[in-house]
């Protein structure tokens, strides 16, 4: 009987927090002990209208996520061609570090050296910083690119006399698109969810959507911080909607 | 031409940064950089007081425990469902709601934990209208407290979506079902199928993710600062904490604790890249 109804518990579950948050993000307030906050409206466009709130950091939060994504992506990707030579698991290992370090403490660590670059508290300085994440993650992704196939097909290229740089480009770039796509995602989501190390290198000058929803949450101004978390949360649901379904095995 | 680009490239944003991060920290914990006006000259106090220090200490077996226990528990729920999933999945393919879960920040889900389970909370008033508490002060506390239940629900809740997922993946394309099937034709437990049959394909398979989830956890940063007690923090917190302190005598205990972490990492790493290519040659 309990079985029957797992999937849709579990429906319930997934979609409560985003049911939660878009209730309370579309409230006036909310009174101890009702369940339901009180609708308002107004407190919506108010959030859109102003310029420090709502739109501002949504659009920062999208440039950096862009920019961090591709420019990782693009690198890593470039990069990852080492792996053709011998020092394959020494580069995979150099890249898990700042893959698994908390970004706030790798952060912290290198933070002297960007106040004396004068990149602490810029754009520059944040983006600078995600890239020495999102370009390992790259990198590691690319790891199982670099199989039997692609490594004679990189040989074959070479008999035929491309360069390195046509072979990647022309060889191996339309071949590794899809996987270049799924990074480039995956970073987008990265940059667009990353909290401590943004808050750490920007000094709270940048403030995007993260930054946001803590400063609301910690305020306890739960209608705002709610405002701030739809915003977030909203890109990656509709493209779950757009995608609908998802192939999780090959048969 | 290429490989060298490539080859500067890569040192310019991959090892450069964990390197010239770490001797950093090494430096300053060694007393080898001044801090401020201080001059640089070689001390171990700080290394001694960090591991003296009873509250630093706790700090990262708090930290290993709550990430082994939450890895554990979303392990744990994901294995659970898997097998009255599988049943009612004709198909190869999962509905989109199952992904949603992966579209949540930890911030984000730090504030629905917040607005869920604090005092004032959505469950605390759904108990006040069942009539089971008084009022909001009778409600557990289960934000800021001492033990870190919101933070170590947060955890789990971010992780078993993600592991539930894995999980189906791989007994899907395994086709568990089938040797499923096989198994307890030949006369095997329920108990013995799921020792001997689904945790070696789901869960040894998909070790080295487990594992990287793990280092995430050791790593948690906005969700207990939001969510956490003051008693015992987790190491990323602790150690932003003492190098954001006023005080110039904590920032180098702050240093080595994090050049501690850093090498901790490093060679919890090193056993991820054997694990995964043992994998890869396999």
């Amino acid at each position: 009987m309990m079985r029957k109804y797992t999937p849709w518990m579990l429906m319930l579950f997934f979609l409560a927090p985003i049911l939660l948050i878009t209730l309370l993000a579309f409230s006036g307030s909310w009174v101890y002990p009702s369940i339901l906050p009180s609708f308002d409206s107004d407190r919506w466009m108010e959030f859109l209208g102003s310029s420090s709130l709502g739109i501002k950091p949504f659009l920062i939060s999208t440039v950096l996520a862009v920019l961090v994504s591709l420019l990782s992506a693009s690198i890593g990707f470039f990069t990852s061609y080492l792996l053709t030579g011998k020092a394959r698991n020494w580069l995979l290992w150099l890249c898990l570090i700042p893959f698994c370090t908390a970004p706030v403490i790798l952060a912290a660590n290198f933070q002297y050296f960007f106040i004396l670059l004068h990149l602490s508290a810029s754009t520059v300085g944040v983006i600078i910083a995600q890239l020495f994440i999102g370009v390992p993650y790259t990198f590691l992704l690319f790891s199982t690119y670099w199989n039997e196939e692609q490594l004679t097909m990189d040989t074959a290229a070479k008999t035929l006399g491309a360069t390195p740089f046509t072979r990647l480009l022309r060889v191996h770039f339309p071949a590794a698109k899809s996987l270049f796509t799924i990074a480039v995602i995956q970073l987008f989501l990265f940059s667009w969810f990353e909290y401590g190390m943004t808050q750490y290198i920007g000094v709270g000058q940048l403030k995007t959507l993260t930054v946001e929803v803590f400063k609301y949450t910690q305020e306890g101004n739960t209608t705002v911080a709610a405002l701030a978390s739809l915003l977030l949360i909203l890109p990656p649901f509709i493209a779950i909607l757009v995608i609908r379904k998802v192939r999780i095995a090959h048969a | 031409m290429t490989r060298t680009l490539a080859k500067a490239l890569f040192i310019l944003f991959v090892v450069i940064p964990s390197f010239l991060g770490l001797s950093y920290a090494l430096g300053v914990s060694f007393g080898l950089i001044g801090l401020g006006n201080g001059a640089p000259s070689f001390t171990l106090s700080h290394w001694e007081v960090m591991f003296s220090e009873g509250r630093l200490m706790k700090s990262i077996g708090y930290t290993i425990l709550l990430a082994a226990s939450a890895i554990a528990g979303a392990a744990l729920i994901a294995l659970g469902l898997l097998s009255p999933l599988l049943k009612r999945m004709p198909g190869n393919t999962l509905p989109w709601f199952y992904f949603v879960p992966l579209g949540i920040p930890p911030i984000v889900a730090a504030f629905f934990t917040f607005s869920a389970l604090a005092n004032t909370g959505l469950l605390s008033r759904i108990a006040v209208k069942l009539g089971m508490i008084p009022d909001a002060s009778s409600f557990p506390i289960l934000i800021n407290d001492e033990l870190g239940i919101g933070v170590w629900l947060t955890h789990v809740m971010l992780a078993f979506p993600f592991f539930l997922i894995l999980f189906l993946s791989s007994a899907k394309t395994q086709e568990v079902h089938r040797l499923r099937e096989t198994a307890s034709s030949l006369g095997a437990s329920s108990a013995y199928i799921l020792r001997k049959v689904i945790r070696p394909i789901v869960i040894r398979k998909n070790a080295p993710l487990l594992i990287i989830w793990f280092i995430f956890v050791l790593g948690t940063y906005e969700i207990p600062l939001l969510l956490g007690g003051q008693k015992i923090r987790p190491v990323a917190l602790v150690i932003i904490d003492k190098m954001r302190g006023y005080s110039l005598a904590t920032i180098p205990e702050g240093y080595a604790m994090s050049a501690f972490y850093a090498v901790f990492i490093m060679a919890l790493s090193f056993l991820l890249v054997k694990l995964i290519s043992r994998r890869y040659d396999a």
